[in-house]
């Protein structure tokens, strides 16, 4: 009987790592797509409403929904302080969000790069200056859409597998 | 804000050590003239100094510190916020106002558009911060001349450039706005085409102005003459540097709503006013008319600089009359 009652838990172990893997890359998913829309947003703030890169994450900021609002309304409220210059201040306080997400080193640089595309003095300039991020991040999505479709099917199985193994190991 | 911090916060955090020892001068500093290649220049209480690497103010350029291309750059996408576009239309009329009021100008290479007109500033080489003093006060000698009857009369401040008309023109729109002992206050409407008057940052008046004055920030005078009584109901409109017709033609239209007028305009005497006011072409319509001083304004405040101040020469009424010949009062 318990024999029985610890396979089961170890196949309960490895179908949740399993499911566990695959949350994240939906998570990663997600965000990815967030930073899409947060650079679709950068550049509608930046070529129809004209405003400063801190005050447009002022307004990112306020949609509560999003993961980085929070981040962003640091950002502008210590930018506003006025103690260090933007990028400095951009870079230290998102690389400390970034940590806590599922998303690669790679996929965290989408959002860290944004500093380094900003100096144009014209607003078409500066708005098209963000395309090259968009479409990077556009094709990151793309690729992990279509891994998802092949991987989560192929995990679960594979934890599952793993999980009868253990079993009759044990047993 | 105090207006050491202000000033610090235009440089890049790591400059900001070599401008803490002019800083505490705050109030006395003038001007921050750089150039690419130049030394960084100051003009504490009329004089000019030299600031070296190590933040030491000195009258020789010996250890000046002399700034570079990068530090240039660094200095202009900290002002933006490490936003260019955003001040597009400032930096393409050569300067921006920061918070505080404080007027950064600017110099480098011109792209022309297609008409010939600017369409910006590439390669911004020389920088010129203006530092902002406003002088609460100013016009308290000059309030008691500008009433009759309760009323504000049309006034012109008249003077050359740097005399102090736009001082003395921001504290008599304060006193009229805020109400003083000849008057009540009034509701002003200032035309501030290149936030001089208001300094106003993101449209927010960074001198005190007065609780009952709307300020039209960045607008070109006669369009902003006309959105103001349009819109806001300005009893005084206050605007600086009126000349030529068109400006004219916008002033007349004001008193015809009957709001009064206050303006400054440079020159030195009433046949320079004259000239001015007819710069550019003649009445609409009338073939060898003039505009004559007398049909706008009822005072003239004549102003001129001596000794490295600001003093108010004369105040002549509506027929040149001398209504006040002082022992010169100061205004900044």
């Amino acid at each position: 009987m318990l024999k029985l009652a610890g396979c089961g838990m170890v196949m309960a172990g490895c179908l949740g790592t399993a499911l566990v893997w695959c949350r994240d890359f939906r998570q990663r998913l997600l965000l990815l797509k967030e930073i899409r829309t947060i650079y679709e947003d950068l550049k509608y703030y930046i070529s129809y409403q004209k405003i400063t890169v801190p005050d447009a994450l002022f307004k990112l900021s306020e949609n509560r929904n999003m993961f980085f609002s929070a981040v962003f309304l640091e950002i502008y409220e210590e930018q506003q302080e006025g103690r260090e210059e933007f990028p400095g201040i951009y870079a230290r306080r998102l690389r400390g969000v970034l940590l806590k997400t599922p998303l690669k080193k790679e996929e965290g640089r989408l959002l860290l790069a944004f500093p380094s595309c900003l100096g144009f003095m014209e607003e078409r300039a500066q708005a098209g200056a963000l395309d090259e991020l968009l479409r990077e991040t556009t094709q990151r999505i793309k690729l992990l859409e279509e891994e998802q479709k092949n991987k989560n099917k192929m995990v679960i199985s594979l934890g599952l597998a793993v999980g009868g193994f253990l079993s009759i190991l044990l047993i | 804000m105090a207006k050491q911090e202000e000033i610090l916060r235009i440089f890049p955090d790591y400059m900001r050590a070599r401008w803490e020892k002019p800083l505490q001068r705050a109030d006395k500093l003038q001007e921050i003239r750089m150039g690419i290649g130049q030394p960084v220049r100051l003009m504490l209480d009329g004089e000019e100094r030299f600031l070296s690497c190590r933040g030491c103010v000195s009258t020789s350029c010996q250890d000046a510190w002399y700034m570079t291309e990068r530090e240039m750059e660094e200095i202009l996408k900290n002002v933006c916020h490490y936003s260019m576009y955003a001040f597009e239309n400032e930096i393409r009329q050569g300067f921006l106002t920061i918070q505080g009021g404080h007027r950064i100008g600017m110099a480098g290479q011109v792209v022309l558009n297609e008409n010939g007109n600017v369409r910006n500033i590439t390669h911004i080489r020389f920088m010129n911060i203006r530092v902002s003093h406003e002088v609460i006060g100013a016009a308290d000698e000059v309030m008691r001349y500008l009433y009759e009857d309760g009323r504000f009369v049309n006034t012109l401040l008249v003077s050359p450039p740097g005399c102090g008309k736009t001082t003395l023109l921001r504290d008599i729109i304060r006193q009229i706005s805020e109400g003083n002992r000849y008057a009540g206050g009034k509701q002003v409407g200032v035309v501030d085409e290149r936030s001089e008057i208001a300094g106003s940052y993101k449209g927010i008046p960074q001198n005190r102005i007065g609780m009952r004055t709307d300020v039209m920030d960045g607008c070109p005078k006669v369009q902003g003459m006309m959105l103001l009584m349009r819109s806001m109901a300005p009893s005084v409109v206050a605007v600086d540097e009126i000349g030529g017709c068109e400006d004219m033609r916008a002033v007349y239209q004001v008193l015809q709503c009957g709001s009064s007028m206050l303006a400054t305009m440079h020159g030195n005497s009433l046949e320079d006013i004259r000239k001015h006011m007819n710069a550019g072409g003649t009445v609409a319509g009338g073939k060898g008319s003039f505009y004559e001083p007398e049909d706008f304004f009822e005072r003239y405040v004549f102003m001129e600089r001596k000794r490295g101040r600001c003093r108010v020469r004369e105040i002549l009424d509506k027929k040149g009359g001398r209504l006040y010949f002082p022992e010169r009062m100061r205004v900044c």
